[in-house]
């Protein structure tokens, strides 16, 4: 526009040149503002294509996700080898029908963890550090009574609410055999031997052997750990 | 179009519009650049879930199979063919309710039983020197003889039985009870005595002449020593690590078994019978047992990324086991 301005401040070719000079000023105009737009949209392109920096929440959250992980599956090492972990899967009252120190009427823990050597192990691992955790116990059952597995089936052992998306778990597979007996509140081998009617978890036998074998249940204990 | 380069009039607005590109263009790629760098340090920071998931397997089989071991033994004790059969069966179960499991994840696995290595255990339940069962007791006898492995060796002494090291001559083991491996070139020996009122352990390798140790137990009037497992009354013992690591196979040996009281109980790999004197199963002195030392397994485990196959032996209370 500045030019056109000073083209007809010359006083050359008025009558035939103003038309033309008239019609690059538009265009000019036009440039600088599809200028304007491209260095806009590139800008703008640009920091939506940073969006994903250390700090953000996709990133970051996948080294939280990777601690938790490891501190959880520690956690479950530590205990099947000081033998904790399976007194927490057999920590189970018979009589009320839910673990050992449940203090609400579900079958599972809810405001902490289980009140054994496994749970002291969680409490240590994540209480106080705004970390929650769900354990959850998997073990096969025989629905329709045939004698082989045919669904696998879950107790909750400590459930504290539906885990986030970032949740990060953790298991570990502990073996039953037919001799176990359940521990009691004080965690001694106490009560009773496991069966279908005093156990949460039935003796199934998966293969086609012709009697029952040694093994009761293989049972997974799985720890969800996630951020509040 | 307007020219690009501008002209003496100048007009600049194409060059503008070039350097707008330009720096646009610019920004992009440094944006392309930074971010392949951040979501390869992230793909980087990510565990490999089924890679350690494969090793994770044969642990779980191992241990699985260890407590069926323990269970056939505790459920027949000197019955090897019941013994082997317990197992034969129970380990099929176990495959199969581990691969129902992996399979929800996508992975096969399995496991079947290679064979079965019997073995011998050698045991004192009532509270007696360690000297054999002979009459007159021999105090210095092998327990096991070629022996491929030692587990679950565990003595229970009575402290005010041993020897104080008080009066004791140089070197110890010649005057105190002693646990002998008798390895190639040379034995190792495990001794057993009392100081200051303490049970003390200590572990000599001969081949070397350096000792080990001692550990130490003060509590109580008893002691608790888990030779396989490494503790002194509960408590993790260094020295008696060494054990975990000689050349078989060796030959056990009490020596000097008069100078201690108390029980023990070994599991042995091989069927060949103790020089000294061991009655029937059942005998409340030293007495031998029929028992499945090991089981090795083959462990297969298969994803659509991992093929992975290997053998465990599963010998409960082995050391390093």
């Amino acid at each position: 526009m500045r030019t056109g301005t000073r083209r007809r401040a010359d006083g050359r070719g008025r009558a035939d040149g103003r038309g033309r000079a008239s019609e690059r000023g538009q265009a000019f105009a036009l440039e600088a503002v599809v200028a304007s737009l491209v260095l806009l949209g590139g800008l703008v392109f640009a920091l939506q294509a940073t969006a994903v920096t250390p700090l953000s929440a996709s990133t970051s959250s996948q080294h939280i996700e990777n601690q938790q992980a490891a501190t959880a599956e520690g956690v479950l090492a530590t205990a099947a080898a000081d033998g904790s972990l399976r007194v927490a899967v057999l920590n189970w009252d018979d009589t009320e029908d839910r673990f050992y120190g449940v203090d609400t009427d579900q079958s599972y823990y809810t405001n902490t963890a289980p009140e054994n050597g496994f749970g002291t192990l969680l409490s240590r691992a994540f209480d106080g550090r705004g970390i929650v955790f769900n354990v959850y116990v998997h073990y096969a059952t025989d629905r329709d009574d045939d004698g082989e597995v045919d669904a696998r089936r879950t107790q909750r052992m400590v459930y504290r609410g539906e885990p986030t998306d970032n949740a990060a778990a953790a298991s570990r597979v502990v073996t039953l055999y037919d001799d176990e007996v359940l521990y009691d509140d004080s965690e001694s081998p106490s009560g009773p031997t496991v069966s279908g009617s005093v156990f949460y978890a039935e003796d199934v036998t998966d293969t086609d052997a012709p009697s029952d074998t040694a093994v009761y249940n293989v049972v997974t204990v799985e720890v969800v750990v996630w951020r509040q | 179009m307007a020219p690009v380069i501008p002209d003496p009039d100048g007009n600049r607005a194409q060059l503008v519009l070039v350097g707008g590109l330009v720096i646009a263009v610019g920004l992009v790629a440094l944006a392309i650049v930074l971010n392949s760098g951040i979501y390869t340090h992230n793909l980087a920071s990510r565990a490999d879930p089924i890679a350690s998931e494969a090793v994770g397997n044969a642990v779980v089989v191992d241990d699985s199979v260890e407590g069926l071991v323990e269970f056939a033994v505790r459920d027949d004790p000197n019955d090897n063919d019941a013994q082997n059969a317990t197992v034969e069966a129970g380990v099929p179960d176990i495959s199969a309710q581990l691969s129902r499991e992996s399979a929800r994840r996508g992975v096969l696995t399995n496991a079947t039983v290679v064979a079965l290595f019997p073995g011998t255990t050698v045991r004192q339940t009532a509270d007696r020197e360690f000297s054999d069962g002979a009459s007159p007791a021999d105090p210095s006898w092998e327990v096991a003889d070629d022996a491929h492995g030692i587990r679950d060796f565990r003595m229970d002494v009575d402290r005010s039985s041993l020897t104080d090291r008080g009066l004791l001559s140089f070197p110890i083991s010649s005057t105190v009870f002693n646990v002998t491996f008798q390895t190639t070139p040379d034995d190792v020996v495990v001794s057993v005595y009392q100081d200051s009122g303490t049970t003390a352990v200590l572990v000599t390798d001969e081949a070397t002449g350096r000792t080990f140790g001692p550990c130490t137990d003060s509590t109580g009037s008893r002691t608790e020593i888990d030779l396989t497992g490494a503790t002194v009354a509960g408590e993790h013992c260094a020295a008696l690590e060494r054990l975990g690591d000689l050349p078989r196979p060796y030959d056990v040996e009490f020596d000097g078994g008069d100078r201690a009281i108390g029980s023990y109980s070994l599991v042995a790999n091989t069927t060949e019978t103790p020089s000294g004197t061991v009655g029937a199963p059942g005998d409340s002195g030293p007495s031998g047992l029929e028992t499945l030392y090991s089981v090795r397994v083959d462990v297969r485990f298969q994803s659509h990324r991992v093929d992975y196959r290997t053998n465990v032996t599963a010998a409960p209370g082995e050391p390093d086991g």
